[in-house]
């Protein structure tokens, strides 16, 4: 597969709306903030579980190695990937010059 | 705080932007990496952008956005200036998707609230919402503050994060309070207009305890929000639905000082002007108008290239029009006198480096106000249903 500089020209156009003119670009790195979103949240999480199980002096050795075969957390985890999968992933299914929202201004008028 | 400043009592505190967001683990936590975003966006960001700009400073705000327009920090720049708002809304965490799903309960305690004190609320619900507030939605939240009750507490919720760089994100609102304390007589009337859920018009209250204070908002959500929060506090406050270019429940020169905070920048200049002879029928003679917005620009031709790319990226396109209008002159055809804009400091030396670009990101903040000339009276007259005096 080869890129031609008309493509590459394609793909760092300026959309002065988003910043980014390549809507490729523009949903990966939505993929990527939510992720860190998702990721942050699960450390935020992690943390909050970690200093309550310390506390209550539950949290043991070998814990985390027996946790994957715990039938109620696998289903936890199904139904959690679901929902992390659809957040992930929306912005790779917007439509194409999709805007989330009514907008006040025309692609033309919105340059300065 | 200023020496000369008496109203540091009543100053509510504020809670820090983390603090204030409500909701579970998860959603407290989305929103905290979203405020660390932009709080990043803001500062560090920005100063590679601005640093960048400044090469091309003395070329228009166009003719700068094209010469950025290669620069990878500035696409990522507006990129983010988009998506935060968007994250901070909508997704899994977002404020909106928060509190739609307690919708029917936040609407139970809005109906709770207008049970109390229900002569200090006034929502006119069978008037029409002007096309330009429901045909656009401002900062990115669909369907605008109008549309459900959830939407007041999402707006509520958002505010507190707008500024996430400011030191105290009250101090903008006390400040602008103190202000129109000291242009108002001690028992006079006071019109906080597009007064949203009560950010300016509470701390007003506060600080004019011998006035009388009147919320006007075209937002029936957000004014049952405001009057909730009033009762809750204990605030006499009159919170009444109107439209600032067209003030049905005001009669003739019943005002001593109509104020509004972030008001003009969300409105044509149709609807500006027409609001200006609106406030001048409106207000005593003597009288002042003062708003707290966006128009005198720090930074030049840089200063301008962010502010007007912040119009068209966080969906406000009336900051556009309102920079270009001639307010002086809009002013002085109303019959304004005494008409002045200057920058408004909205916490300590913030106004350090006078005219030049800010170190982070800051809005423009400009008092634009004047004055009803005392001898003069209003053109027009009219006799309103609802007196704000009774």
């Amino acid at each position: 597969m080869t890129t031609s500089a008309t493509n590459l020209t394609e793909a760092y156009a300026y959309d002065p709306a988003t910043g980014l003119g390549d809507p490729v670009a523009d949903r990966l790195l939505g993929v990527i903030t939510a992720l860190a979103g998702e990721l942050f949240t699960c450390k935020a999480e992690l943390e909050h579980l970690r200093r309550r199980l310390v506390d209550a002096d539950v949290l043991v050795d070998g814990d985390d190695d027996r946790a994957g075969a715990d039938p109620e957390l696998a289903a936890w985890m199904k139904a959690e990937a679901s929902a992390y999968s659809k957040h992930l992933l929306d912005p790779l299914a917007a439509q194409p010059g999709e805007r989330l929202f009514r907008f006040g201004l025309s692609p033309e008028d919105a340059r300065l | 705080m200023r020496a000369d400043d008496t109203s540091e009592a009543a100053r509510a505190p504020e809670p820090a932007v983390e603090d204030a967001i409500v909701g579970d683990l998860r959603t407290a936590a989305y929103q905290a990496y979203v405020v660390g975003l932009k709080r990043y966006w803001s500062t560090e960001l920005y100063a590679v952008v601005a640093s960048q700009a400044a090469h091309v400073a003395e070329q228009p705000p166009r003719e700068i956005e094209q010469a950025m327009s290669t620069s990878h920090a500035y696409r990522a720049f507006a990129w983010l200036e988009v998506h935060l708002q968007q994250m901070k809304y909508y997704g899994r965490w977002g404020l909106v998707t928060l509190f739609a799903e307690a919708d029917d309960q936040l609407a139970g305690e809005l109906a709770e609230g207008q049970k109390r004190e229900p002569d200090k609320l006034a929502n006119d619900v069978e008037r029409p919402l002007p096309d330009y507030y429901v045909d656009t939605d401002f900062h990115q939240h669909r369907g605008g503050i109008w549309s459900d009750p959830s939407d007041a507490f999402a707006y509520e919720a958002a505010a507190r994060s707008t500024t996430p760089v400011a030191s105290d994100h009250g101090d903008l609102h006390s400040r602008f309070a103190d202000h129109v304390r000291a242009i108002t007589p001690a028992d006079g009337v006071v019109l906080d207009m597009g007064c949203g859920f009560g950010k300016t018009t509470e701390p007003i209250r506060r600080a004019m305890p011998g006035a009388t204070v009147v919320g006007v908002d075209l937002s029936p959500q957000v004014l049952g929000l405001a009057h909730l929060r009033a009762v809750q506090q204990g605030l006499d406050i009159r919170y009444v639905q109107d439209r600032q270019e067209d003030l049905v429940h005001f009669e003739d020169e019943s005002v001593d000082t109509i104020a509004a905070s972030m008001l003009i920048h969300e409105v044509p200049t149709d609807v500006l002007v027409q609001s200006l002879r609106e406030a001048y029928r409106v207000l005593k003679p003597g009288g002042r108008l003062v708003y707290l917005d966006f128009y005198e620009v720090p930074g030049g031709n840089v200063g301008r290239f962010l502010i007007l790319g912040h119009s068209t990226r966080n969906n406000e396109p009336f900051i556009r029009s309102l920079l270009a209008m001639d307010f002086h002159a809009e002013m002085a055809a109303a019959g304004f006198t005494d008409v002045a804009t200057t920058s408004f400091e909205e916490e300590p030396d913030a106004l350090a480096r006078g005219t030049e670009l800010p170190e982070f990101w800051r809005f423009p903040w400009t008092l634009l106000a004047g004055t009803k000339p005392a001898t003069e009276s209003a053109g027009t007259t009219r006799t309103a249903d609802i007196s704000v005096a009774s």
